[in-house]
């Protein structure tokens, strides 16, 4: 698994550092933590292959955090970062290269950019073939990156990768899986098996009506869908929610589990709710959201 | 001198991973076999020799630790890689002490799963080229 980790330098960040630590712990995972900061704030790199070093600081404190959430004997990341130097990658662009992957290690990379968040973390996505996408949003209601809602919008609405927006750090008791199409990855089912078992948390499937009910195909992947998960001996629930209310029930439930949205391609939530509203949604939601490619 | 192309043990209980896994690493010069049952795969591993095994580990009947250890007992060379939708510390653990060459949690890209199978396969190619007799 390749987990690409966004960050913009907010005190905030913490809990996703925390969130993605918790991950990449259980899954030994390769991580990229990609800290963007505007393209203005950025001089040219003349300071013999460091980046500016306000931010680097704070992007080596993320660093920091995230080696002491993994720290283990036998962990795969390295136990300290002593021999590791900052190198030019290109303007307005440092990598910190941690640990390349060999056995029983695995890559960690801290990646600083200037420029266009949503750009940036998208082509980041791309090139490391990221199977997720972490990236943080402030707790309560709202979901900004330096201000700005439109960052994590365009990271939701376009990444081809599954995407968690983090509010806050989160032991949820249910991780709550909503599904208006029979368009579910493998990549998907693989993601929801990981954070089933990493929160030894229940597992609720919800089907979303439309005004003739639930599609047939949607019933009968509903129904291999808890034949799957039955089979991975985890224990999974069913319940229908109706679109209309659909908004009302992310954030009731997002209140104390974790919810994760099925966005396949033939998903009307995809085309239409999503495209226009989710933005909305993430915003409104006071808690974590999943988005499932 | 043409080198021989290695051969690749895949087991996992989900055909799908099987199927998606199998056409990639023929296209990249690799014998492979697939099993989606771990008794079928432990008396085929019995039978023929593998350079490389690529093993689930959550699976019905004999589970991928307990695969590992027979490999490792029966083919100290081979390497193991270990595949897991299930993860967690402990079990990634374990699967190094036992001997396993790497461990990946599911989701991962079959990039992902190249890279692993050519470090793998660089580990084998030393060692046949260390003790060509042996490995013949």
């Amino acid at each position: 698994m390749r987990i690409l980790v966004a960050l913009n330098g907010s005190p905030s960040s913490i809990h996703m550092v925390r969130e993605a630590a918790q991950l990449a712990r259980n899954t030994w995972a390769d991580v990229t933590l990609l800290g963007i900061t505007p393209v203005d704030s950025s001089p040219p790199n003349h300071n013999g292959g460091e980046p500016p070093k306000g931010f680097r600081q704070v992007m080596e404190g993320f660093l920091h955090d995230f080696l002491e959430m993994v720290n283990d004997s036998e962990s795969p990341y390295p136990q300290s970062l002593t021999e590791y130097k900052w190198k030019d990658a290109d303007k307005g662009a440092w990598d910190l290269d941690c640990q390349q992957p060999a056995p029983g290690k695995k890559q960690l990379t801290l990646r600083m950019r200037a420029g266009n968040a949503a750009k940036i973390i998208l082509g980041h996505a791309q090139v490391l073939e990221s199977d997720i996408i972490v990236i943080g949003c402030g707790k309560g209601v709202g979901c900004t990156w330096d201000g700005s809602l439109e960052v994590p919008r365009t990271i939701v609405n376009n990444a081809s990768c599954s995407v968690f927006a983090v509010k806050e750090e989160k032991q949820p008791r249910m991780v709550v899986c909503c599904l208006d199409n029979d368009n579910v990855s493998q990549a998907s089912l693989e993601l929801v098996n990981q954070l089933v078992t990493i929160y030894h948390a229940e597992l609720g499937l919800v089907g979303v009506t439309g005004a003739e009910g639930l599609k047939e195909e949607v019933d009968r992947k509903m129904g291999q869908l808890l034949d799957y998960y039955a089979g991975s001996d985890i224990r999974a629930w069913v319940q229908l929610v109706e679109a209309s209310s659909l908004e009302s029930f992310i954030a009731q439930a997002a209140q104390k589990d974790l919810v994760a949205l099925w966005m396949g391609k033939q998903s009307f939530l995809d085309k239409i709710f999503f495209r226009q509203r989710l933005g909305k949604l993430i915003e409104t939601a006071q808690s974590s959201v999943l988005i499932l490619r | 001198m043409e080198q021989k192309p290695l051969r690749i043990l895949i087991l996992d209980d989900e055909p799908i991973v099987c199927k998606r896994l199998q056409p990639a690493l023929e296209k990249n010069g690799y014998e492979v076999e697939i099993f989606t049952s771990s008794m079928e795969a432990v008396q085929r591993f019995r039978k023929a020799q593998f350079d490389i095994v690529v093993t689930d580990l959550k699976m019905k009947e004999l589970d991928g630790l307990q695969f590992l250890t027979e490999v490792k007992d029966s083919s100290p060379n081979t390497e193991v890689i270990v595949i897991t939708g299930f993860a967690t510390m402990e079990t990634a653990k374990e699967s190094f002490r036992k001997g396993g060459f790497d461990f990946l949690s599911k989701p991962f890209k079959i990039g992902e799963m190249l890279e692993v199978i050519k470090r793998a396969e660089a580990k084998v190619r030393q060692r046949q080229a260390e003790s060509p007799s042996r490995e013949g």
